[in-house]
């Protein structure tokens, strides 16, 4: 009997992912959901619906850091130029003026916990 | 990588925090300088120093037409570190472009419907050394269907002065520290706007770093058209 699990894909057709380390600086502490929210706005604004579909991005709320205000997306590997616009583009967030730097890109996770986030 | 902006705005000119409050968040951004704009005036006193960045000091000309423009470029070249004209006016963009004074040509697009450069102004800047701004702060506070003109604009531009060959800086041209941005994801509106990825990063800093290094050594009379002494 088939299970309803879809199979892992060979390699060659696997999407290539990315992951975006940022970091939000703020005047004062910002929630975490208010963040989410801003870069989903952010990036249908900027790109559209068809823009942020092609995008694939997956805000990851397990590795949020809330004290230094750090956090990864990931994001397919097209697409991390216009991801990178779209969070600059971020003014506001929980009634806050908000800056949204990136850090760094790379391509699987653990190197994105093991060089920024001192996981 | 030595990022630079050339176009941020302190409260000695339309912003609204220090020159010391914009310095440090370009620091904490990345940024190894920061150019404060001022516009110019008869009396220009010397910029404050802030430790770990560069404070470049750059004189924008706002004339209504190309002969005000000229007169004033003319009379603070010698006391600018960067020279930039505010752009959006076309006769006053050509000016500009035809003008080897002038360093860089800001915002071309503002407030026009159409581009506001055309191929004389591309190839009048390439020749006379002028660089062309893709101004962050113009995509930033715009929304909707006036940022869709806006990138409309600024991407015909880009794709012209590609064509050309003519230098191409993108600077955050912010007016208060909050709409400052780290250089490289600049870099990346500006490959969006059609600029090939190196070119995108290197207008964010070595273009502008480039421009900086050239004119203070010409400020400090080591430098002519033509001739340099080492040493």
């Amino acid at each position: 009997m088939v299970e309803d699990k879809v199979k892992t894909l060979p390699p060659a057709l696997r999407s290539q992912k990315r992951y975006i380390i940022f970091e939000a600086i703020s005047e004062h502490p910002i929630e975490y959901k208010d963040l989410s929210e801003a870069v989903w706005v952010s990036l249908l604004d900027f790109s559209g619906e068809i823009g942020a579909s092609e995008a694939r991005i997956w805000m990851i709320t397990n590795l949020y850091d809330d004290k230094a205000q750090r956090g990864v997306i990931q994001c397919g590997s097209k697409s991390v130029e216009i991801v990178r616009a779209a969070l600059s583009l971020i003014q506001i967030v929980s009634e806050n003026k908000c800056i949204v730097k990136v850090l760094g890109v790379t391509g699987t996770l653990k190197s994105a916990t093991d060089k920024y986030l001192g996981v | 990588m030595v990022f630079y902006d050339l176009h941020a705005h302190s409260n000695m000119s339309i912003g609204e925090n220090s020159v010391e409050e914009m310095a440090d968040m370009a620091r904490q951004l990345g940024f190894s300088g920061i150019g404060i704009v001022r516009y110019y005036s008869e009396k220009m006193e010397p910029l404050p120093k802030v430790e770990g960045i560069d404070i470049v000091s750059s004189v924008m000309m706002k004339a209504s037409n190309p002969e005000e423009m000229k007169k004033a470029v003319r009379a603070v070249r010698e006391k600018a570190e960067i020279v930039m004209v505010h752009g959006g006016d076309y006769a006053v963009n050509r000016s500009a472009c035809e003008n080897p004074m002038v360093d860089i040509l800001c915002h071309p697009e503002l407030g026009r419907r159409d581009s506001g450069l055309d191929h004389i102004c591309a190839k009048a800047a390439r020749e006379n050394g002028v660089a062309v701004e893709i101004n962050f702060r113009e995509i930033l506070e715009s929304h909707r269907k006036n940022r869709a003109y806006v990138m409309s604009s600024i991407k015909r531009n880009v794709k012209l002065l590609v064509k050309y060959e003519t230098r191409i800086v993108s600077t955050s041209g912010a007016v208060t520290k909050w709409g400052m941005r780290p250089g490289r994801d600049i870099a990346a509106l500006a490959n969006l706007m059609g600029m090939d990825l190196g070119a995108a990063i290197a207008s964010v800093s070595d273009v502008q770093e480039e421009i900086v290094r050239i004119n203070r050594e010409k400020l400090a009379g080591k430098r002519w058209e033509g001739v340099r002494i080492d040493g």
